[in-house]
């Protein structure tokens, strides 16, 4: 046991605790607690996005891939960045004038359906608690290597903390501590990073072993195109990450806010790789094993036992646990979000009042994936979130991207397609886990669906709403100009329009 | 404002994301088509790391980040083309 990391993760958890009360002082409704009051600059927004994306996939997964198959893995941090500049380009600044905060506000002010919204309620559920899942896994894990302490212990420690932290701090909270987490995250795995390699230098800089398959840049090609479609695609149909953009005050600020992500998230993503490479040096025997524990033990494995060992391994098991807490505490407040406003909020709760009903949803929203951390074990973090990639990039991208740009689609079509798409990817995506199937194209295909069910879904989308094409909604000439007008040339009426949000 | 003027702003915006989409598919996807079909390329070391890492561990992300950079500077000219064309903000009143 590390005394150092215990005490760097209890820091790390102390912290978040801490500020986020710092942001419940600071709480004076429920427009405050879900929207931070949109006055948030685009940098302190960027780093709070980038603080919230960099998940426990990112920390800890894409290290640990790299070291056991190499460069097809790259995909993974590159499409994690490259997710962003797909955002940017087709829906950012236009999501971001709809005045929508959840994907289903978006739904419902487009195309004015409410069965539409109650199927993209459930996608946002399935794609939220699938997220939420393996950050509370890698907790479990982290905390394990560090205390030898059973894994629950881990897994119900962050759930407990996020779910506080949601339900009393709420979102204005959420923007400090996920900024902070940012840069607490880029300094916990660079400078352990920078040392390795100073560390590897000293040692003569042994041979790195590889083979052919280790150094290519695609394993099969269709697997490999797949998972490429996923990530690119995935990162806008991501539930915690429109929440985020409704924080920007314009459609203007929203795209500068992604691009300054764009360079944050990129930054962060040179360093896995290091430890992914030096792995194959000094913990060659995590490569055929948990090599989602890279990140964690590579500093105590390459420099021996010692201080400098010790300090470093806090420090990553301190930038793990803020990976953990941050995306988790992103994901829930969308999650707990939607289930106060389309689930419970429809029933007899209603009458709640809106901050006593967001803090009940948001106890439900965090005790749903406790359960299943603790009932799941065995999946390895970056696979289970690349499947949740594709489930949001089968389903939410066609409906936002034709929403955006097409007069034509229609709520039927919209519909069609999201069932289509995204519930193929769904079944692909448990079946994957309950039923592996035995390798070959039929395996690809259905562990990385992303391939067939994101052009199925722009197909049945496009098809159903032509076919429908009367039911277009009448306003969608208002509604286009809207999104794609700049804010300074709203009228007073649409302007009031775009600053009334369905909360 | 009139219908014809948001198409024409969108077509402009769409146009301008689709080829900046296409630069970055061709460049990053045909990655894995190039090395699949030359393997040597992968043991092809620049600044002592084999070619296809260099391209995507690194210089990916700077690509990325320049990609959006320069979106943004067009995508807010464009805005403010259609800005100008449509009159001032102050006017708004009378063209909305």
């Amino acid at each position: 046991m590390n005394a150092y990391a215990l005490l760097a993760i209890a820091t790390v958890t102390v912290a978040t605790v801490a500020i986020g009360a710092w942001g419940i002082r600071l709480v004076r409704g429920t427009s405050d607690l879900l929207v931070a009051s949109r006055m948030v600059s685009p940098t302190q927004n960027a780093a709070a996005i980038g603080g919230e994306y960099l998940s426990a996939a990112s920390f800890l997964g894409v290290a640990g891939l790299i070291l056991a198959y190499g460069a097809q893995m790259l995909w993974y941090p590159v499409g994690f960045a490259a997710g962003y500049l797909a955002l940017l380009l087709f829906v950012a600044a236009p999501l971001r004038r709809s005045g929508a905060f959840t994907l289903p506000d978006f739904c419902e002010a487009r195309l004015a359906s409410p069965r539409l919204r109650r199927l993209a309620t459930a996608f946002v559920l399935f794609i939220g608690w699938f997220y939420l899942l393996p950050q509370l896994q890698g907790a479990g894990l982290t905390f394990r290597i560090v205390t030898g302490a059973p894994s629950w212990v881990g897994v119900v420690l962050v759930g407990a903390v996020v779910t506080g932290n949601v339900a009393f701090g709420g979102m204005r909270s959420a923007t400090y501590v996920q900024a902070f987490q940012y840069w607490l995250k880029l300094f916990a795995i660079a400078v352990p990073a920078f040392f390795l390699l100073a560390r590897w230098n000293d040692d003569g800089r042994p041979a790195i072993p590889v083979d052919d398959a280790w150094l290519a840049p695609a394993g099969g090609l269709v697997a490999t195109y797949s998972l490429i479609l996923a990530t690119f695609l995935g990162t806008m149909g991501l539930p915690h990450v429109l929440a985020r953009f409704y924080t920007n005050p314009d459609g203007g600020s929203a795209r500068r806010t992604t691009t300054i992500v764009l360079g944050l998230v990129g930054l962060f993503y040179l360093f896995p790789t290091v430890y992914g490479v030096l792995g194959r040096v000094y913990t060659p025997e995590l490569a055929t094993g948990r090599n989602d524990t890279v990140v964690l033990l590579l500093p105590a494995a390459a420099l021996g036992p010692g201080l400098a060992a010790d300090v470093l391994g806090a420090l990553v098991a301190a930038g793990a646990f803020a990976a953990f807490l941050s995306t988790s505490n992103g994901l829930l407040t969308s999650v707990a979000g939607v289930l106060a406003n389309d689930v419970l909020g429809r029933g007899r709760l209603s009458s709640w009042g809106p901050l006593p009903l967001f803090r009940t949803a948001a106890l439900f929203a965090g005790a749903v994936p406790m359960g299943l951390a603790l009932a799941v074990h065995g999946l390895n973090v970056s696979q289970v979130v690349g499947l949740a990639f594709a489930v949001a990039a089968s389903s939410f991208c066609p409906m936002l991207v034709l929403g955006i740009w097409w007069r034509g689609l229609t709520a039927a079509g919209a519909a069609a397609g999201i069932l289509a798409g995204g519930g193929s990817a769904v079944v692909a995506v448990l079946w994957t886990i309950f039923v592996p199937p035995s390798p070959g194209l039929t395996a690809d295909l259905l562990a990385q669906p992303a391939a067939w069910t994101v052009p199925l879904a722009f197909a049945v989308m496009v098809s159903v709403s032509l076919a429908t094409r009367r039911r277009v909604p009448g306003a969608v000439g208002a509604m286009l100009l809207r999104l794609h007008a700049p804010e300074t040339l709203h009228t007073p009426e649409t302007q009031r329009k775009s600053e009334t949000s369905r909360l | 404002m009139g219908d014809a003027l948001v198409r024409e702003l969108m077509r402009v915006q769409l146009g301008l994301a689709l080829r900046l989409a296409a630069v970055v598919a061709v460049a990053l996807g045909g990655m894995p088509l190039l090395f699949t079909l030359w393997p040597a390329g992968t043991h092809v070391a620049v600044a002592g790391m084999p070619l296809p890492w260099l391209l995507l561990g690194v210089l990916s992300f700077p690509f990325l980040a320049g990609a959006g950079l320069v979106y943004t500077r067009l995508a807010e000219r464009n805005e403010a083309d259609f800005a100008a064309l449509v009159g001032r903000p102050a006017e708004r009143g009378t063209t909305g």
